[in-house]
């Protein structure tokens, strides 16, 4: 037998039919080199087993169980990709499904019932409050334009899951048709090409477990009260690091961020502060940016200018005999210079085909529009 | 036809929630799509077992090729869903897997034009202590490195095997492909790791085969 024989494999993971079985074992006492090949896929089958085995940690929030659950009972469900663009469900904190007392104990063993009351009496609350409660869910109305809406107010059009929903369950999730029409006045995109929403309902969870400042410099930290360059502080109950907040759609950025926190990031000598609206763009871009990012670095040698030119043009500088520089097209301030070769191996000159190989190419470098 | 008892559910999602979620994960790239995936696959399974008529989940679509970035060159292909006995729970595992799969597979077509940035949360971790932390995740690391070497095919087949630990059958069930191509593709992806275990060099190595002569 062929010893690249499938059934050798096949026979190791303890999948072949009784019928062949035979057949491999009196091959394997006939050649040691068989026997190992066995041995050798039992031993990767186990690492495998091990490595994927050890995988298998994450499970589906409570949320999301709770919605295939409310489906069994006969209750109208919305899949999750239908969940409106303008809703953000997030999970339920870590404290929430502790329970009260649990929640209690461990933030009085982390110190940060003593926090949360010096944050109170310096008057660093949110001011954006939740006008319901359903579940571990808060949902408030967060008035993106500047301040909040208080407490109780009602605001025409702006769906609260109550109203939405009579048993409970937030018409954006429930899927059933809200009493209330949610209507939005126009929205208005901003300068990373997000929508942002002057009123939003935000379907809101209650505050994340606070992260210790400095565990991770590279995270940004949302802080409710002013600045504070020059020194680091934990983040007060009632805010929550940035970087833990679920992954938002493009559109929902500038909602993701509530506008009376402000966001601090961790600067070699001091934080530095961003606005709720410079924290959206900075999100925005950020994640933008990245995407770009890659894109430039899919450009590699051996590509042709077919690949190139579908993520960038030529610049409109001057240009070199064999080395031409190209700007990015949906970016216009990253570049990458240039050069193709024929399929002599010769560098070849302006104009070149689109099967033209790229010979050389920079990294991508950042660099203002021609004439800004 | 009635609604699946909720308790039947749960032990559903308790059971099969983390290999449907590592598998679709291992499709869309990151999390919290994947999660979405899952919890669509749950749903369609509730759905379909109470007659409430989920057409969707019969389609076997997407028919569009999986862009290059996920796929890597190969295109894998959506399988037919099988038929659904609830009572049988190796019907219902299959079911699961392929809906899983085949959804997956549509998010990442309607997607294609994203390019999937995966989060640090997106990789899985142990409680274990730090030195052994450190040492597992090396070794986890360097060997889902060494799975990327492999075609989109084989990484499926293999994770499909040693993770959920499904039959040949069950694996030709959820991907489509015949029992023969499973046995041969995870034969030459196993082959294929094993070959580039013994091509590293042995200071790098943070595992070894202790079988290797």
């Amino acid at each position: 037998m062929n010893h690249d024989d499938p059934k050798l494999t096949a026979y190791a993971l303890d999948s072949l039919p009784a019928a062949d079985r035979a057949e491999i074992e009196a091959l394997l006492k006939d050649e040691p080199s068989a026997a190992q090949e066995v041995r050798e896929t039992k031993e990767m089958a186990g690492i495998m087993r091990h490595l994927f085995q050890s995988e298998l940690t994450e499970t589906l929030t409570p949320r999301r169980r709770e919605a295939i659950l409310q489906a069994a009972i006969g209750k109208p469900v919305a899949l999750s990709t239908e969940l409106p663009k303008n809703v953000i469900v997030t999970e339920a904190s870590w404290w929430r499904r502790m329970g009260v007392w649990q929640a209690a104990a461990a933030c009085a063993v982390f110190g940060f019932g003593v926090y949360a009351l010096s944050v109170t009496l310096s008057g660093n609350t949110r001011t954006s409050k939740p006008i319901a409660s359903v579940g571990d869910m808060e949902v408030s109305i967060h008035n993106l334009a500047g301040g909040s809406t208080p407490q109780g107010a009602h605001q025409p059009g702006i769906v609260t899951p109550r109203e939405a929903s009579p048993s409970g369950i937030p018409s954006a999730i429930a899927g059933s048709t809200p009493s209330v029409a949610p209507t939005f006045p126009s929205p208005r995109t901003n300068i990373a090409g997000s929508v942002e929403l002057p009123n939003v309902a935000i379907v809101r969870e209650r505050p994340q477990q606070p992260t210790m400042v400095g565990s991770d410099p590279a995270r940004p930290f949302l802080n409710s009260g002013a600045a504070s360059i020059g020194r680091r502080e934990k983040p007060a109950p009632g805010t929550q690091a940035i970087a833990d907040t679920p992954r938002v759609e493009p559109q929902n950025f500038a909602a993701a961020v509530n506008p009376a926190e402000k966001v601090l990031l961790p600067g070699d000598l001091g934080d530095v502060t961003l606005s709720a609206d410079e924290a959206s763009r900075y999100y925005a871009n950020r994640e933008y940016l990245a995407a770009r990012w890659q894109e430039a670095r899919s450009i590699q040698e051996g590509s042709t200018y077919a690949d190139l030119a579908r993520h960038f043009r030529r610049d409109g500088g001057s240009t070199q005999k064999d080395a031409h520089r190209f700007v990015m097209i949906r970016c216009p301030f990253i570049k990458v210079d240039v050069e193709f070769t024929a399929e002599d191996g010769k560098p070849v000159a302006w104009p070149v085909a689109p099967e033209a190989r790229i010979r050389m190419v920079s990294r991508p470098y950042f660099e203002p529009e021609q004439g800004r | 036809m009635t609604p699946p008892p909720a308790a039947d559910i749960r032990g559903l999602l308790d059971r099969y929630e983390r290999p449907l979620i590592r598998y679709a994960q291992s499709i869309v790239g990151d999390l919290e799509s994947a999660r979405d995936v899952v919890q669509d696959t749950f749903i369609r399974y509730v759905r379909h077992t109470s007659g409430q008529g989920d057409d969707e989940t019969m389609q076997t679509a997407p028919t569009a090729p999986i862009p290059n970035a996920v796929a890597g060159g190969e295109s894998p292909a959506p399988a037919p869903v099988p038929a659904l006995d609830p009572s049988n729970t190796k019907h219902v595992e299959g079911w699961l897997f392929t809906v899983t799969r085949n959804r997956a597979l549509d998010y990442v077509r309607k997607n294609s034009r994203i390019i999937p940035m995966p989060l640090p949360e997106d990789r899985a971790s142990e409680d274990l202590g730090p030195d052994e932390s450190l040492a597992s995740q090396d070794s986890a690391e360097w060997l889902l490195k060494l799975l990327d070497a492999l075609t989109p095919n084989q990484r499926e087949v293999i994770r499909l095997k040693f993770q959920s630990d499904l039959s040949y059958k069950e694996i030709a069930d959820v991907t489509g492909l015949s029992v023969t191509n499973v046995g041969f593709i995870l034969h030459v992806g196993l082959k294929k790791l094993r070959t580039l275990l013994h091509e590293a060099p042995i200071d790098s190595l943070p595992i070894r085969l202790r079988s290797t002569p």
